[in-house]
C-alpha cells in the first residue's frame, strides 16, 4: 500500500493507470508478430505450414465423426448412422455414469458431496481466507465425504456395490488427496529425523512401497489380506482400497518434499531456532511453507496422477467412472461401439484432471508474486 | 558467578572429527559490556558465537549464560535462546513472510502473544532501526542493509538480554555498511549486551569494551581496544591488524 502511494506521489498518477496502458492495435503489428514467430527462417516455415496442413486434414474429419455426422438421440442400436459417433448410450446412462447405483432415494446426498467438493474452488482460489481454515476443510472434507456417501453416524449405511461411477471416482480421489498429503509430510520428517529408528523405518517403508506397482498392493488388498484376518473378519473393501491409494501415493509425495525441505536453506531453520522456536513450530511456520511452496508443481502432478490411479480399483470389482462406461458397452445391445467410451472417459479425466493443473498454475503465479 | 556476569564460559573444547576447533575457551563477559572477537578466517570465531546459544553444540567444558547452562535439556537449550537474539551473516529472515510477520514471528510462536499485541512491540522496533515504511514489504524486495536491520529488530523482538552478532556486515554492498553499524552503535550506546564477530575495525576501535582475539581455535589476547589497536600483546595479533588495516 505504502509501495503504491509512494509511486503515485512521483508519477502524478495511479498505479492501475500505468498498468493499464496497453499497446494498440494494428495489422502491422500482426504481420510482425506473424512473421517473426511464424515464418522466421525456412524451417520455421515448414513446420508452421506442415502442422497446419495436418490441422486442416485431421480436424473436419475428426469434428466429423465426433458431432456433425454423429447421433445424439434416438432408442435403439437401430437408430445410429454407420460411420460416425453414437452417443445415444451415453445420454441414456448418464445417470447411471454419475450415480453409479446409488439408491435413486438417497442421491441427495451425492449432490451435496458434489457440492461440498466443489466448495473447494471458492476456498482454494481465494487470498482472503485464513490458511488454517484451509487445512481444516482438506481434513474434514474427508469425513464428510465418506459420512455422505457412505454412511454412519445419522446417516444410513450405503453398501460398498451401490457406490460406482463418477461418485466412487470422487469419492476415491478426493479423499485419497487429502489424506496422503499429510501422511507424506510426516514421512518426508521421519526421514530425516534424528530418532535412527524412526528414521530407518521412515526410509525402510518409503523404499520398499515406491519399488512395487501399485496394483500389486491392490491384489494384495483383496486378496491376501483376508489370509491374515481371523476368519469371519473383513475389512470393506473400500476401506482396503483407499488405505493402498493413500499410502502408496504418500510415499512418492513423501520423497518430493523431502527433496523440497533439503532445499530450505540451513539458515531459515538456525533463525528459527535462534528465537527459542522448537523443532515442530520450526518445521510448521519456516521450513513446510517454503518446502510446500517449492514443490508445487511436482505435487500437481502426483495429485493427478493419484486420481487417474482411481481407475485401477476397477481390478477389484468396483465400477468407477471407467468401469461403469465400459460395462454399458459390453452391453449386448451397444457392443461393437469401441471408441465412444474411451473419448467420454478422456473427456472426463481431461476435465478433472486439467481443472486441477489450473489450480497448481494459479498456485505458482500466486507464489511469484510473493516472492518478489 | 557474580550476579554481573551473563556470559561464562570454562575450558570449552570443540572437535570437527579429528579438527580442533575450539581450544580450552575461557571467557567471561559482563552485563552491558560490547565484545568484539575477531582473528584471521577459520580461527574458531564463528563457530565460538554459535556454540553460545547451542546452534552448535561444544564437546568439553561448560557455558553458562544467564545462569542456565547448557546441557542436553531441550527446554533449558530454548530458555537460552529466548535470553541470546542473533543476528547472521546472510540475514536469514523468512522470506515466505511480509516484514512485520518477520518480527512478529516469535513473539506469536514462541511467547504466544496475540496479533495486536506483536504487532505494535514489532513496528516500535522496526521505527527504531528506521525501516517502519517497509512493513509489508517482503524480505526480497529489500535491499541487503535494509534485510540486516530488519533481522536486528526481528531479534530484540524477544526483548533478548544478549544479542550475539555473527559477521553481520561482511555480506553487504560497502554503502549499506554503515546503515547496519549504525543500529549496532545505538544498541551498544543504550547498554545492551553484545557478543559480535566481525571485521569491522572501527567499530571495534570505536565501541568494544574488550577484543578477543583468536587463533586456531585458541582465545590468544583479550584485551581493552586502546590497548589492542596500539600496542598488541602477540606477534600473531600484530601481525593480523598490519593486514587487515593495510586497506
Amino acid at each position: 500500500m505504502n509501495h503504491q502511494a509512494s509511486i503515485e506521489k512521483i508519477t502524478g498518477k495511479p498505479i492501475e493507470a500505468r498498468a493499464k496502458k496497453a499497446i494498440p492495435f494494428s495489422f502491422s503489428r500482426v504481420m510482425v508478430w506473424i512473421k517473426r514467430n511464424l515464418f522466421n527462417t525456412w524451417l520455421d516455415s515448414v513446420v508452421t505450414l506442415a502442422l497446419i496442413a495436418l490441422l486442416c486434414l485431421l480436424l473436419p474429419k475428426a469434428l466429423d465423426w465426433l458431432f456433425f455426422s454423429a447421433t445424439f438421440s434416438g432408442t435403439n442400436r437401430a437408430d445410429c448412422a454407420p460411420g460416425a459417433a453414437c452417443w445415444i448410450p451415453i445420454r441414456q446412462y448418464m445417470d447411471y455414469y454419475i450415480y453409479g447405483p446409488f439408491p435413486e432415494s438417497e442421491q441427495w446426498r451425492v449432490n451435496s458431496a458434489f457440492a461440498v467438493g466443489l466448495f473447494a474452488f471458492p476456498l482454494l482460489f481465494s487470498q482472503r481466507i485464513p490458511q488454517k481454515w484451509i487445512v481444516a476443510y482438506i481434513l474434514v472434507l474427508p469425513v464428510v465425504l465418506w459420512l455422505l456417501l457412505k454412511g454412519g453416524f445419522i446417516f444410513e449405511d450405503i453398501s460398498t456395490s451401490a457406490l460406482g461411477g463418477l461418485t466412487l471416482t470422487f469419492f476415491l480421489g478426493i479423499i485419497a488427496m487429502c489424506l496422503s498429503l499429510p501422511v507424506s509430510i510426516l514421512l518426508a520428517l521421519g526421514r530425516q529425523s534424528q530418532l535412527p529408528i524412526l528414521r530407518w523405518a521412515c526410509t525402510g517403508y518409503i523404499e520398499i512401497i515406491r519399488s512395487v506397482p501399485v496394483i500389486t498392493f491392490l491384489f494384495m488388498a483383496s486378496l491376501v489380506l483376508q489370509l491374515f484376518l481371523p476368519s469371519g473378519v473383513s475389512i470393506d473393501v473400500l476401506f482396503r482400497v483407499l488405505f493402498v491409494l493413500i499410502f502408496v501415493s504418500a510415499v512418492y509425495k513423501a520423497e518430493i518434499i523431502r527433496g523440497a525441505i533439503q532445499a530450505v536453506p540451513k539458515g531459515q531453520i538456525e533463525a528459527s531456532y535462534a528465537m527459542g522456536c522448537g523443532y515442530w513450530k520450526t518445521m510448521a511456520y519456516v521450513v513446510m511453507p517454503q518446502a510446500l511452496r517449492n514443490s508445487v508443481p511436482a505435487l500437481i502432478t502426483n495429485f493427478i496422477g493419484l486420481f487417474k490411479e482411481t481407475t485401477l480399483v476397477m481390478i477389484l470389482g468396483l465400477l468407477e467412472v471407467m468401469g461403469a462406461i465400459n460395462a454399458t458397452f459390453h452391453n449386448a445391445e451397444w457392443l461393437g461401439l469401441h471408441a465412444e467410451g474411451p473419448i467420454v472417459i478422456s473427456a472426463f479425466f481431461f476435465i478433472a484432471c486439467f481443472s486441477i493443473a489450473q489450480y497448481g498454475a494459479y498456485l505458482e503465479r500466486r507464489i511469484k508474486r510473493t516472492k518478489h | 558467578m557474580s550476579e554481573q556476569t551473563v556470559v561464562k564460559l570454562d575450558q570449552v573444547n570443540k572437535w570437527y572429527g579429528k579438527y580442533h576447533a575450539l581450544r580450552d575457551i575461557d571467557l567471561a563477559v559482563a552485563k552491558g559490556e560490547t565484545i568484539v572477537i575477531c582473528g584471521p578466517s577459520g580461527s574458531g570465531k564463528s563457530t565460538l558465537i554459535r556454540c553460545l546459544n547451542n546452534l552448535e553444540q561444544h564437546d568439553e567444558g561448560d557455558i553458562t549464560i544467564c545462569d542456565i547452562t547448557i546441557s542436553d535439556n531441550v527446554k533449558d537449550i530454548e530458555k537460552i535462546r529466548r535470553h541470546t537474539g542473533m543476528v547472521f551473516q546472510h540475514f536469514n529472515l523468512f522470506p515466505h513472510m511480509t516484514v512485520l510477520d518477520n518480527c512478529t514471528f516469535g513473539l506469536r510462536h514462541v511467547l504466544g502473544m496475540p496479533l495486536a499485541e506483536a504487532n505494535k512491540i514489532a513496528r516500535d522496533l522496526l521505527n527504531k532501526v528506521k525501516i517502519g515504511d517497509q512493513e509489508q514489504k517482503y524480505p526480497g524486495q529489500l535491499s541487503g542493509g535494509q534485510q540486516q536491520r530488519v533481522a536486528i529488530a526481528r531479534a530484540l523482538t524477544m526483548s533478548p538480554d544478549i544479542m550475539l552478532f555473527d559477521e553481520p556486515t561482511s555480506a553487504l554492498d560497502p554503502e549499506m555498511i554503515s546503515e547496519v553499524l549504525e543500529i549496532m552503535r545505538s544498541l551498544s550506546k543504550d547498554g545492551m549486551t553484545m557478543i559480535c564477530v566481525t571485521h569491522e575495525m572501527g567499530f571495534a576501535k570505536e565501541f568494544a569494551d574488550r577484543i578477543v582475539f583468536m587463533e586456531a581455535g585458541s582465545v590468544i589476547e583479550i584485551s581493552p581496544p586502546e590497548e589492542f589497536f596500539v600496542k598488541p600483546k602477540t606477534e600473531r595479533a600484530k601481525v593480523f591488524l598490519d593486514q587487515i588495516l593495510a586497506h
